[in-house]
């Protein structure tokens, strides 16, 4: 076959252009990060100590400790016309110099607040967001999909009115008010509620942690995924429901096929199609997005270290996490462009 | 052509439920979609079924697929009655009746290849022979249906294919069970009108080289006049006129067939005819009419097309139409 070669050449060129856009991207993310919290009011080195007694040299000296007594950056006299900032100072000892130098290097500097290396921390916090997420997208989407498929095949009845009102409601609710509620459900029912473990667990054997770990996390993980079922069901419904009014499935009865093969061949690999965009845009998002319910229930993951960096001005940490945060999105974001060319002929010739 | 009957179709009708009339009101009312056809079909003959769109020729293709079950009537099948059968009874009979749709950009799963499409039937009805054997079969299956080469075609998906290579190759999906009957519910309508022919030509060709008798439901009398045998006029879910092709087209008794003939356009411009234009619209199959259920719309009713609903009356040996102007 002819077509073969120039069809891998043009999928591999295909996956270049997605890559460079990706990494121009993730630049674009750093810089703007960088200054973003950088406009944020509130000085850094008070905002961790709350100590009146601070002096004027003590807070000076935390300056000078995390580099903070340094401009943020030069003026760029040649671009910058009006002469903003400083321009005497060399552009290399500047904040953000030394912020992108870093980076290059793999190094992501030093929590203000907690003087450990941030690459350290955030992949701690990033394990146990992606325990928590893992867990409830897995739910979700079996139980999404499961009642998605109920509904459209008992499409118009009272169970499938029944199951589209409980998941519309599933999707609208606020994720931090479904939080509350299952926070005082479960505290009446002697349930962990705050935490990832209990505390002088560290010691036990290794199994009755991982128990105490999963009893931790039923609250949390309850939330995510009533909250995601709704979507992946009400996906799953409607997708359903159009795929299986189309004329290659009434050809499949024709042909003699049970339900069991007309739903396994023909309707749900066809149905999965949209579903599997939004997962994988999901998995990115939800990173981000699972704030909420990690403030809420005080699971120490990366949404839980985001807000905490935030209220104490925490640069490093929260520019850390941001770029983890838009790394995830871009790069579920190719993923599932990925499976979607996979997974669909149609858009493999385009 | 043998005179052996294939299919029988004895009173069939099939109406479907409509809601309430009010919302406190206790009857059900009912879409009358078939209502009492009798047919038959005999070996690779092809049967022409014309009408227009709501006439219920495509309920009644469901109804002889056994995909929708019928209200009354009987169906057999080589004198094996088939009106009611379950998923493994039917199976049998599934093989001998296959199906054309209308939208070959619809009724082809875009995720499966040519070659997947074509052995799915095999496989489903649980071809035993070798693998070899399989990919023989679907290669000619591909190859009657005028896919040449097959190897060009089968790996293909069928986003790459033209409307008319996807016809033929729901055509090849069909003649891979080798069907005694294909019922080809307007095979043609959304297709290019050159391509038209060449689909129709096929199924011509197939009743001749593998005595296939076809059904072929279209509402376009025109292209009938081409390969059918015999054609079947139905209105409002009943057949009103019935004979063979020269029957109907040449000589046709009903008022309606006329009013339908008298619309083909004709190729020569100074040829003019009287065109029968119908009024109004065609009756709600909810709320039939009293007697003949065309009189609303007959130009030449009379007074007793009101009261009385006329049957098929035979005029010649193979000619039939139900008109209660042709009782003598």
């Amino acid at each position: 076959m002819e077509g073969i070669k120039g069809y891998i050449l043009k999928r591999w060129q295909y996956l270049l252009k997605k890559i460079t856009w990706s990494l121009f991207t993730i630049l674009f993310v750093i810089i703007l990060n960088f200054f973003l919290f950088r406009i944020l009011p509130g000085d850094p080195a008070r905002a961790g100590v709350r100590d009146p007694r601070l002096t004027k040299e003590n807070i000076e000296a935390i300056r000078v400790r995390y580099g903070l007594d340094k401009p943020i950056i030069n003026c760029f006299e040649s671009l910058n016309p009006i002469k903003i900032g400083s321009c005497t100072v060399n552009p290399l000892d500047t904040q953000f110099f030394i912020y992108m130098g870093n980076l290059l290097q793999g190094d992501m500097m030093i929590s203000f607040h907690t003087n450990q290396p941030v690459a350290e921390m955030l992949s701690e916090r990033l394990w146990n967001t992606i325990v928590l997420i893992g867990a409830g997208q897995l739910l979700a989407i079996i139980f999404g999909v499961l009642f998605g498929m109920f509904s459209a095949w008992k499409a118009r009845t009272a169970i499938d009115y029944g199951s589209l009102t409980l998941s519309l409601v599933a999707w609208s609710i606020p994720t931090f008010w479904l939080g509350i509620i299952l926070l005082f459900w479960g505290s009446n029912n002697g349930m962990p509620i705050a935490g990832m473990s209990t505390p002088g667990m560290s010691s036990a054997p290794l199994l009755t942690r991982w128990g105490d770990i999963a009893q931790h996390m039923f609250l949390p993980t309850l939330t995510y995924t009533i909250v995601y079922m709704g979507e992946y069901m009400l996906i799953m419904r409607s997708s359903l429901l159009d795929v299986l009014s189309e004329d290659y499935i009434l050809t499949a009865k024709a042909k003699g096929l049970s339900v069991f093969q007309i739903l396994k061949d023909h309707a749900i690999t066809n149905a999965m199609l949209p579903l599997v965009t939004i997962i994988a845009i999901n998995l990115g998002f939800t990173v981000g997005g699972v704030i909420q319910i990690e403030t809420v229930f005080s699971w120490p993951g990366l949404g839980m270290t985001t807000v905490e960096a935030l209220n104490r001005r925490d640069f490093p940490v929260l520019q850390g996490a941001f770029l983890l945060i838009a790394v995830t999105v871009i790069l579920s974001n190719l993923l599932a462009d990925l499976a979607y060319s996979y997974l669909d002929p149609r858009v493999k010739t385009e | 052509m043998s005179q052996q009957t294939l299919l029988e179709v004895r009173g069939l009708k099939k109406y479907f439920e409509a809601g309430r009339p009010g919302f406190f009101s206790r009857t059900v009312r009912h879409v009358h979609a078939v209502d009492g056809v009798d047919l038959n079909l005999r070996k690779s003959e092809v049967l022409a079924l014309v009408g227009e769109s709501g006439c219920g020729k495509s309920t009644l293709s469901l109804l002889l697929m056994g995909l929708e079950d019928p209200t009354e009537g009987m169906i057999t099948y080589d004198g094996q009655n088939i009106t009611h059968l379950n998923d493994n009874e039917r199976k049998s009979v599934r093989r001998k009746i296959q199906m054309v749709f209308q939208d070959p950009y619809e009724s082809l799963n875009p995720t499966q290849t040519i070659e997947e499409i074509v052995t799915e039937p095999l496989v489903v009805h649980g071809f035993d022979g070798s693998h070899a054997e399989r990919g023989e079969k679907v290669k000619k299956a591909l190859e009657d249906a005028g896919l040449r080469p097959a190897e060009v075609y089968m790996k293909r998906h069928p986003h790459e294919l033209s409307g008319g290579q996807r016809q033929r190759v729901v055509i090849a999906g069909a003649l891979v069970l080798d069907p005694e009957i294909i019922l080809a519910d307007e095979p043609v309508s959304m297709l290019d009108v050159s391509i038209r022919a060449e689909i129709i030509n096929l199924l011509a060709e197939l009743r001749i080289t593998r005595q296939i008798a076809v059904i072929f439901i279209t509402h376009d009398l025109g292209s009938v006049g081409f390969f059918a045998d015999r054609v079947a006029v139905m209105y409002l879910g009943r057949i009103v006129e019935i004979g063979t092709m020269l029957d109907v087209l040449e000589r046709p008794q009903h008022p309606y067939t006329k009013a339908l003939l008298s619309v083909i356009p004709v190729p020569n411009p100074r040829m003019r005819r009287e065109r029968i234009i119908l009024q109004g619209e065609t009756p709600n199959p909810i709320d039939l009419p009293t007697g003949c259920r065309f009189h609303p719309r007959c130009p030449v009713a009379i007074a007793t097309c009101k009261a009385s609903d006329p049957a098929l009356i035979p005029l010649t040996k193979t000619h039939q139409a139900a008109c209660l102007l042709l009782v003598k």
